[in-house]
């Protein structure tokens, strides 16, 4: 079963994601900050990640992206942004994620993307 | 002495000390040297009835007599000369040999002016004394007759032809000589019926006082600046010699001493010499110079006032009041630059813009920067303006043109008609208008200087505005999408929860569930096109964040039209025929330019058929858009056509000048090309395009903008 961190500072969408990321039969993991993240890399190594870039505070999705890589370098990433910046799309494939997202999207759509890694 | 040779002293002293200050004034004019020697010739003739009254020896009265004669012979010449030039037809061939036949016949006659044939004797009556005339002399009244007559025709012809300022010198100047001419008239009288009615000298006194007169309040010979000294000696020397004449005469006549009359005018001239000087200064200011200190004082006023106005518009519409308060010109215009480089902008009365535009290379520009001084075109002046200057000074009823400059730096300049009283710009006039100019164009540079700091300090408050709602901007697309984010999450569980629940339900409640389902995943969508609705709008508040990138122009067209419609609900209504050629390439542009660009457009079009639904509630609107490749790919044109009310040749050549600020209402008054016009030939201009115009007012515009492919430069 593959492992799912989802990291946004937003609780409701990873809630929502977790649950129905659950549904479709994941092991997943939510964080809501920086030091939850930056937790569950160690202790939950997870296969993917999708990272929200902005998460508010002193670190951003791509601190956690970094961190994921380099204990796991095999680890597959969506970055997410709200802000729909061609610029932040473009960083996120350069540090290593595999596929950036605008937010909103569908659950489908999150989980097409996940499959498609 | 008598009192026909006093008034002759009077008049010789008077026509003397006028042509002498006349000719070190100005004397490098043909018109002035003519003019001092006409009357310098009228002075010394005025010299004869005191000359052969006070030599009371026959033969030595009838030489010096003669002698004066000698220089009268040539007035008749002089004179014709003299108006010939003043009037302008001293070159013509005709006139010329006129003259020339005039100086001939002096000749002639001043061989024979000692013979008896011309003046056979000095007849001494008690107060005065009388030509005894030959043959000759009748020939040369006559001669005197004619040549005068003469001039006098071609004066008042010119007269009649004449306008405005040169007309009212005409006037003065046959009016003086007309009077000059009775004075000659009556000197020769007494040689015929061997009486002097009146002492007919004292018109001489006339003459020069008219000529005065035109000289101060007519701008006559242009030497207006030393008439005060002139005229107040020649009156300071009439009185005082007057003074010295009278009282001589009475004392010797009351006391029969010869030495106290002298003591006693002696003694009254040094006691009133002073007061008298004094009092004449005072009179010259007050009546011929009363205008040139009312103005210098409304203009020190004026110039202490305007050289710390630091508003542009404001400085030229004080002055255009000051012109009205004091000059009182026809159509006063101000031409500046305007922050527009090559041309110039007109302001009219109360500073208000109107549609007149000066180039920089225009023949009169051209003319005041080279000469940077006033030009008249009633005033022959060296180095004359040529007929292109003067042909755009009348296209604007103009008579002067003022260079408004600060060293070699034009800023502009001043076009004033003729003076509503009809009266001739004086040299006075002349050197305020130019220290008004000097202080003029100081303070218009400096107000130049303050609009382009406040432009600077606008556009830097502006990039700080556009910084700020840029990061506020990106606040809130972070907001709306998560927020639609985890609508759209939440309801997509629900979504799948529900799928998952309804497995094990009958058919009947299968379809209830599906129906909730199906509402649910209709609420999602809408959840995401919403994020995308936001994200398109916020992108217009950060215009500058995302910068130049590889940019479809055709695909920015939908979102140009989407944005028009926020603006205004009913635009969905109008039809819109919308043709992109296939295979448009991708150009390195600015998109949110590119997208403001269209904006403006659609907008403009969106007004025009608004204006024109005002007159017509039944009129449909249409927007044709079209997109294609031109020039063997390498530009890309944008065509949108409206069929709204088009626009007028007025307007039409404001809105390719895109002149900021200048208002350009068609008849519904909302239809404007003000600030949008300008902001989109900046933007065309700044993706190296260029915009074009077809239009037809009540028909409809066509605005096409053009821009070259570009790629995107490499970068180090």
């Amino acid at each position: 079963m593959e492992k799912i961190l989802i990291v946004d500072d937003e609780r409701d969408i990873t809630q929502y994601c977790e649950m129905y990321l659950k549904q479709q039969g994941y092991d997943v993991k939510g964080a809501v900050n920086s030091e939850q993240a930056f937790a569950a890399l160690e202790t939950f190594n997870p296969d993917i990640l999708i990272l929200d870039i902005n998460l508010r505070e002193k670190y951003t999705g791509f601190d956690v992206l970094k961190k994921a890589l380099q204990l796991n370098p095999q680890a597959k990433a969506v970055m997410l942004t709200g802000y729909g910046e061609d610029i932040l799309l473009n960083d996120s494939l350069r540090q290593g994620a595999r596929q950036a997202i605008v937010k909103p999207i569908t659950v489908e759509k999150l989980l097409e993307v996940i499959k498609s890694l | 002495m008598t009192v026909y040779s006093f008034s002759s002293a009077i008049a010789f002293i008077i026509c003397l000390t006028l042509s002498a200050f006349v000719f070190f004034k100005r004397r490098e004019s043909a018109q002035n040297r003519f003019f001092v020697f006409v009357t310098l010739l009228i002075g010394i003739w005025c010299l004869f009835p005191v000359v052969t009254h006070t030599i009371t020896d026959q033969a030595s009265a009838l030489f010096w007599g003669r002698v004066i004669y000698l220089f009268a012979l040539v007035v008749p010449a002089v004179f014709l000369n003299f108006i010939l030039i003043a009037i302008g037809l001293n070159n013509e061939k005709v006139q010329r040999r006129i003259v020339k036949l005039a100086y001939i016949l002096f000749f002639l006659f001043s061989i024979v002016s000692f013979n008896p044939l011309f003046i056979n004797n000095i007849k001494h009556m008690r107060e005065y004394a009388v030509v005894v005339p030959g043959p000759l002399y009748h020939l040369f009244v006559l001669f005197f007759g004619i040549m005068c007559l003469y001039a006098f025709y071609n004066l008042i012809m010119q007269y009649r032809l004449a306008e405005h300022s040169s007309k009212n010198r005409l006037r003065y100047l046959l009016v003086g000589f007309v009077i000059a001419y009775i004075g000659g008239i009556l000197h020769f009288i007494p040689a015929y019926i061997g009486v002097e009615p009146i002492p007919h000298d004292i018109l001489l006194v006339m003459y020069t006082l008219i000529i005065f007169y035109a000289i101060v309040r007519h701008n006559l010979m242009d030497i207006e600046v030393v008439i005060k000294k002139t005229l107040i000696f020649s009156v300071f020397f009439i009185v005082t010699f007057g003074v010295f004449v009278i009282v001589t005469l009475l004392t010797q006549q009351i006391t029969d001493g010869k030495l106290l009359g002298l003591a006693l005018s002696s003694m009254i001239i040094i006691i009133t010499a002073r007061p008298i000087e004094n009092l004449l200064v005072r009179l010259t200011d007050k009546y011929l110079f009363q205008k040139k200190y009312d103005y210098q004082h409304v203009i020190e006023i004026f110039l202490d006032d305007v050289i710390t106005e630091m508003n542009l518009n404001k400085i030229i519409s004080r002055t255009l009041e000051l012109f009205d308060k004091t000059l009182r010109p026809v159509n006063p215009l101000i031409f500046v630059r305007n922050g527009v480089k090559d041309r110039l902008v007109a302001h009219s009365s109360a500073g208000e813009v109107i549609n007149v535009i000066a180039t920089m290379d225009s023949p009169l520009v051209e003319y005041l920067k080279r000469h940077k001084n006033i030009v008249s075109i009633e005033e022959k002046t060296a180095g004359d303006p040529d007929t292109a200057v003067v042909e755009e000074m009348k296209k604007n009823n103009a008579i002067l043109a003022i260079p408004l400059m600060t060293r070699d730096d034009f800023i502009g300049f001043m076009l004033l008609g003729k003076k509503k009283s009809d009266m001739a710009y004086s040299t006075v006039d002349m050197s305020i208008l130019n220290d008004l100019a000097r202080t003029e164009a100081i303070a218009l540079k400096n107000a130049e200087y303050i609009d382009e700091l406040n432009a600077l300090y606008a556009e830097k408050l502006q990039a700080k505005v556009k910084t700020e709602l840029a990061a506020m901007a990106d606040g809130m697309s972070h907001q709306f999408n998560n927020r639609f984010m985890v609508i759209a999450m939440a309801l997509g569980y629900a979504r799948n929860a529900l799928t998952k629940i309804s497995e094990g339900f009958s058919d009947a409640e299968k379809e209830k569930v599906n129906s909730c389902i199906e509402s649910v995943s209709r609420a999602e969508k809408s959840a995401v096109t919403g994020g995308e609705i936001a994200r398109g709008l916020l992108n217009f508040s950060r215009p500058d964040k995302v910068g130049f990138k590889m940019v479809n122009v055709a695909e920015t067209v939908d979102q140009a039209l989407q944005m028009v419609e926020y603006k205004h609900p009913d635009f969905s209504r109008l039809e819109k025929i919308k043709t992109i050629q296939p295979g448009i390439p991708l150009t390195w542009a600015n998109l949110t330019y590119i997208q403001e660009m269209y904006f403006i457009v659609f907008d403009n079009a969106y007004d025009a058929i608004q204006s024109k639904l005002l007159d017509d509630p039944d009129f449909k609107g249409k927007i044709d858009v079209s997109v294609a490749c031109e020039d063997d790919k390498k530009t890309v044109s944008i065509t949108v056509k409206d069929n709204g009310i088009g626009m007028t040749s007025d307007i039409l050549e404001k809105v390719k000048e895109a002149i900021p600020y200048v208002t350009t209402k068609v008849s519904s008054g909302k239809s404007g090309y003000g600030a949008g016009v300008h902001i989109l030939k900046r933007l065309v201009e700044f993706h190296k395009g260029r915009i074009d115009y077809e239009t037809l007012y009540g028909e409809g515009t066509a605005v096409k903008i053009s821009m070259p492919v570009c790629d995107e430069p490499q970068s180090a």
